[in-house]
């Protein structure tokens, strides 16, 4: 019974991956908007303005292009932003990460980063105070349901996510690793390291992204800070998800030449 | 042999069609370049030859029915584009003198038209030998006609042997053995999953390094069973119907070409004039028959699991697509695409989000790598 809902799941996850990933973000910007109200709805008007004005006018120019998967990277930077960051600073960001990243390769889908990395790094490189921050301990927990629902669904490489963990473990050593960091680092890997769009298509190419994405947040991250360090997976994933062409021509390149050989 | 077996195979078997017309489509012949050797309004007997092939006349389209010829369209130069025959009765078998071995009584009955090669998806040569012949036997239809005939089955796969110098390989889901193993003829029953003849090629056999491998459907190799173990000519073929939910209505046994729009309105489809039975067709799902979309702007693919799953070759799935859609002919070939053919994209187009036909667009490059062979 559960077998087939989720066969039926991964077989619309296609169609249906904007929807699917906005009903995952949904609850975690339900409760941010439940215990801020007053500084959520100004960041939310321009988010979101921000990225259906840039998507529109794409659209427009191009005469064709959905819109709508615009808003995924908008709720990702709604959730993660620092609470001092101005609504204006969000949109000049969001616009930029969505004109560089997806809409001058043709729309979402056909850039090769995730685009919520790289509108908090855009945030955290033009305006320097204003890092990623892991967000309230409910928002969090109201992520994780989503998270599940994407990597059910296929949306989310599962591949990524356990070898992100696994790279994480291995390059923070034991005493890096506690239950304080298993909560922000799960939703780092499965919204922002397994971006179906970002990630490496080829299975061991998904294997070594993830724990390329693993090991840099241990490496890039403060030494010896209490809690988790978004800044540093917010820019391990960025530089992963620069490799990740390069790993899929790679993992190609040696299946092809391990053919090559059988077939002489 | 022949005496053990009952001449009337199916005596309880499926309900049988019986057409008001019969459409012989030279679309059903991939790369042969059909001329009509019947003219409208002549009689044809069951097993008349009704249109061949232009460069080889050996390959011939023979009538699968007795009846009228009541129209011949044709094309430029002569092309033939369909024969439609009206039946003078219920479509049956009939007894003939079957002589020759294995190849010319395959191009006598017109049973060669039904063969494919893989790559390219077309009607083999009759010169050739391929590496390997592999037999269908993954649809309930191709099921539901072995078991009533395992003899001319077992014949026809021990005919087929003399066609190649490699195995014959039955592939069936699982299930009990349709046929023996014995000499060449070998079985391939995996478990079953709902993969197809694609699959199955690329595990046994690829030939996306070169070579060519024939594939036809178990009902071709029970009508040539047929043919040499007890000199019957058997045209009707078994046929599943699906509902507009997707489910399957029942088997009917009509013969190539039969109109099925009758049991088709059965089965609740509503907005079909004419459907004639295509050939190799063992199901017939109307929701297919769609023309594909048109060349529009194609939206980004969604690498899902799901839609590498629809694919033989798990790793290179996401790439293979991505390269039909821009048209990369060598990159295509490299991700091996020479294993594909059209029908095997019809669940990845459904899947996939941006809108591609990739049936369309395998066909494209398999043209040209076709050409520059």
């Amino acid at each position: 019974m559960i077998d087939g809902h989720v066969t039926a799941l991964r077989k619309r996850a296609a169609r249906d991956a904007t929807a699917l990933r906005l009903i995952a973000l949904a609850p975690p910007a339900v409760i941010l908007f439940l215990r801020a109200p007053g500084t959520a709805w100004p960041n939310a008007l321009a988010v979101v303005t921000a990225a259906l004005a840039c998507a529109l006018i794409f659209a427009e120019l191009r005469g064709r292009g959905p819109i709508f998967e615009a808003l995924v990277p908008a709720l990702l930077m709604l959730l993660f932003v620092p609470p001092e960051a101005a609504p204006w600073q969000l949109a000049l960001a969001l616009s930029l990460a969505l004109v560089l990243g997806a809409l001058v390769f043709g729309g979402a889908g056909f850039g090769f980063l995730s685009i919520g990395a790289l509108a908090l790094a855009l945030l955290a490189f033009s305006f320097p105070p204003l890092v990623p921050m892991v967000p309230a301990a409910p928002v969090l927990w109201a992520a994780l349901p989503g998270g599940v629902l994407l990597l059910l669904a296929g949306l989310a490489p599962w591949r990524v996510v356990l070898a992100g963990a696994a790279g994480f473990a291995l390059a923070a050593g034991p005493e890096g690793l506690g239950f304080a960091q298993a909560a922000p680092l799960a939703v780092l890997l499965v919204y922002f390291a397994a971006d179906p769009f970002g990630a490496p298509v080829t299975g061991p190419g998904q294997w070594m992204s993830g724990l390329m994405v693993g090991g840099l947040i241990a490496l890039l991250g403060a030494p010896g800070g209490p809690g988790f360090d978004m800044s540093a997976g917010v820019f391990a994933v960025l530089l992963a998800g620069l490799f990740a062409p390069l790993i899929d021509a790679g993992v190609i390149a040696v299946s092809d030449w391990r053919e090559g050989v059988r077939h002489g | 042999m022949s005496c053990l077996e009952p001449h009337r195979k199916r005596p309880f078997g499926p309900p049988a069609i019986v057409p008001e017309t019969v459409t012989l489509e030279a679309r059903d012949l991939p790369g042969l370049r059909p001329i009509a050797c019947v003219e409208e309004g002549a009689e044809v007997a069951l097993g008349t030859p009704v249109m061949h092939d232009r460069a080889r006349p050996a390959i011939r389209v023979v009538a699968p029915v007795a009846g009228r010829v009541v129209r011949v369209e044709t094309g430029l130069g002569r092309r033939v584009i369909r024969v439609v025959i009206r039946p003078a009765g219920p479509a049956r078998a009939a007894p003939v003198t079957a002589v020759g071995d294995t190849r010319e009584l395959m191009l006598i009955h017109g049973l060669w038209c039904d063969l494919r090669t893989r790559p390219f998806d077309r009607v083999p040569d009759p010169e050739a030998r391929p590496q390997a012949i592999l037999v269908n036997a993954l649809d309930g239809a191709a099921v539901a006609a072995a078991q009533a005939a395992p003899f001319a089955l077992g014949h026809g796969l021990r005919a087929l042997c003399r066609l190649t110098d490699g195995p014959v390989i039955l592939c069936q889901h699982g299930g009990a053995a349709l046929a023996p193993e014995e000499g060449r003829v070998e079985l391939d029953t995996v478990a079953p999953r709902h993969d197809g003849m694609a699959h199955r090629l690329r595990r046994l056999c690829s030939v996306a390094h070169g070579g060519e491998v024939w594939t036809l459907d178990a009902q071709t190799a029970i009508a040539l069973g047929g043919l040499c173990g007890e000199g019957l000519f058997d045209p009707p073929r078994l046929v599943e119907i699906v509902t507009p939910s997707g489910e399957v209505a029942g088997l009917r046994q009509a013969p190539l070409g039969g109109d099925l729009a009758e049991a088709l309105k059965e089965a609740g489809w509503t907005t079909l004039a004419t459907r004639p039975l295509r050939r190799n067709e063992t199901r017939i799902d109307p929701r297919h028959d769609a023309a594909p979309p048109p060349d529009g702007a194609l939206g980004p693919i969604v690498p899902v699991p799901a839609l590498a799953a629809t694919l033989p070759m798990r790793l290179r799935a996401i790439p293979l697509l991505h390269a039909l859609q821009i048209g990369d002919a060598e990159t295509a070939r490299r991700h091996g695409c020479l294993d594909l053919v059209e029908g095997d994209m019809r669940a990845a187009s459904a899947i996939c989000a941006s809108g591609a036909d990739y049936g369309t667009l395998l066909r494209r490059v398999l043209d040209e790598l076709e050409d520059e062979r």
